[in-house]
């Protein structure tokens, strides 16, 4: 195995799963996230040396699998199933489960941008800036498009949100 | 709801949902390598491709262009990429309308594209009166009107179209996909149908002029779409057209038609129109 084979071997051992959280949260899948993950890491191998030399490797991996996502939802999506009417990848029943299934629902119903703006805003805890670039557009659309998001979760989940 | 709501739900969503198990960073590497590969091979065929043009490979290896190199035909180091690894058995996508390979399974532009527009024109041709296909994207931004093709796993094409279709207020949506002729897809018409999307359903037959079509009038559990009808062709096309009361298959925000736009004769008849039998 080359050096970097190795190094790529390395990274997407300890990164993947984390991405491939936060590829759920965009799409409520585990196998599309999985594929949105496959797809982020493919781009990095062919990039490789160019983005590990600039020790990116994160926020190019993250861009690419947000930049994914939302333009899967432009092309191919006739065959995709509504998140909220695919519930096995959703805890099976227990406690509180209503409140995690409501969310995903939610977040299914608020515009891919949107969502992905929430996603990384919240829960990749990205500055503004930082998510402006990661989405490739004005800081000013992040905080519009996070407050409409935001907004579109109001009207669609129940308070109070325990999820616990 | 507010900024921290949404973080512990977030967090309590994936710690409590069963996760599966690691993705394996072995076929990470290997996709990795393969697309690597590809990037190699394409760059090589378009540097031969330049040198073509140029005249220059065409020359032949008896052409020595480099000064003191009398055994190596300069053209030739460029076009060694080209030639696949013994290990790469994917193939290239097809040559989209620009003279390039396809970035993906999605044709761009040309022949196959055009298909494409074609299906979504044949709908737009027969939305029954008293209906308007708005354009533009609906509220979870999916467009309104679209149309694709893409080469399938088989090797043949398929070709998909989606309008809405506005009344009173309501917006549905019409739907066409057409499958070339090698596809592999069911020959029986009800399983034919039944397998449109893995969607399942309630299934009739029923006969328009002397073809018999599949019908899904009633969908099991899973409600994308209302209705949809399946024909395949003697030469082996495959023709599905469906029709929801819903404009999208997430939440456009749009309200639903109180009416699906069309009865099942008329889906059926739809699914046998010359104008969706497409190569």
């Amino acid at each position: 195995m080359s050096d970097r084979d190795a190094a790529f071997a390395e990274y997407f051992a300890a990164r993947s799963g984390a991405m491939r959280g936060t590829a759920f949260l965009l799409c409520g899948d585990w196998h599309r996230a999985e594929d949105l993950v496959q797809a982020a890491f493919t781009k990095l191998y062919v990039h490789w040396n160019r983005v590990a030399r600039h020790e990116a490797l994160d926020p190019y991996v993250r861009k690419v699998l947000i930049r994914t996502f939302i333009d899967d939802g432009r092309r191919g999506w006739w065959r995709r199933e509504r998140p909220q009417e695919t519930p096995v990848d959703l805890p099976a029943a227990q406690a509180h489960t209503d409140d995690r299934v409501v969310l995903m629902r939610a977040l299914a119903a608020v515009p891919a941008r949107q969502r992905a703006v929430l996603v990384l805003r919240y829960w990749e805890d990205m500055s503004v800036e930082e998510a402006a670039r990661a989405l490739n557009c004005s800081p000013g659309t992040v905080k519009s498009q996070a407050a409409r998001g935001l907004a579109s979760l109001r009207s669609l989940v129940p308070p109070p949100v325990n999820a616990e | 709801m507010n900024e921290n709501d949404l973080r512990e739900a977030m967090r309590s969503t994936l710690v409590a949902t069963p996760e599966p198990p690691p993705m394996d960073s072995a076929t990470a590497l290997t996709a990795g390598r393969r697309a690597a590969r590809r990037r190699m091979t394409l760059a090589g065929a378009g540097a031969a491709t330049v040198l073509a043009t140029l005249g220059i490979a065409a020359a032949g290896p008896g052409l020595n262009l480099l000064p003191g190199d009398h055994t190596t035909p300069w053209a030739a180091p460029a076009s060694e990429p080209a030639i696949p690894l013994p290990t790469d058995t994917k193939p290239s996508w097809p040559i989209d309308g620009d003279g390039r390979p396809q970035q993906d399974a999605t044709a761009r532009s040309g022949l196959r594209y055009e298909q494409g527009k074609r299906v979504l024109n044949g709908i737009l041709a027969v939305v029954p009166d008293g209906y308007v296909t708005p354009t533009g994207n609906a509220g979870d931004g999916i467009p309104l009107q679209d149309h694709q093709a893409a080469v399938e796993g088989d090797g043949s094409w398929g070709y998909l179209a989606s309008a809405a279709v506005a009344k009173d207020k309501g917006t549905g949506r019409l739907l066409v996909e057409v499958h070339t002729k090698d596809n592999k897809l069911a020959k029986e018409p009800c399983a034919l149908a039944r397998e449109f999307w893995g969607l399942g359903g309630t299934c009739e037959r029923t006969t328009v002029a002397k073809a018999t079509v599949g019908v899904v009038v009633t969908p099991g559990t899973d409600r994308r779409l209302d209705q949809w009808a399946a024909y395949r062709y003697p030469d082996g096309t495959v023709v599905f057209v469906a029709q929801s009361r819903s404009a999208t298959n997430f939440e456009s925000g749009l309200k639903p038609l109180d009416e699906l736009p069309l009865t099942v004769p008329q889906l059926a008849a739809l699914a046998t129109d010359d104008r969706f039998h497409l190569q």
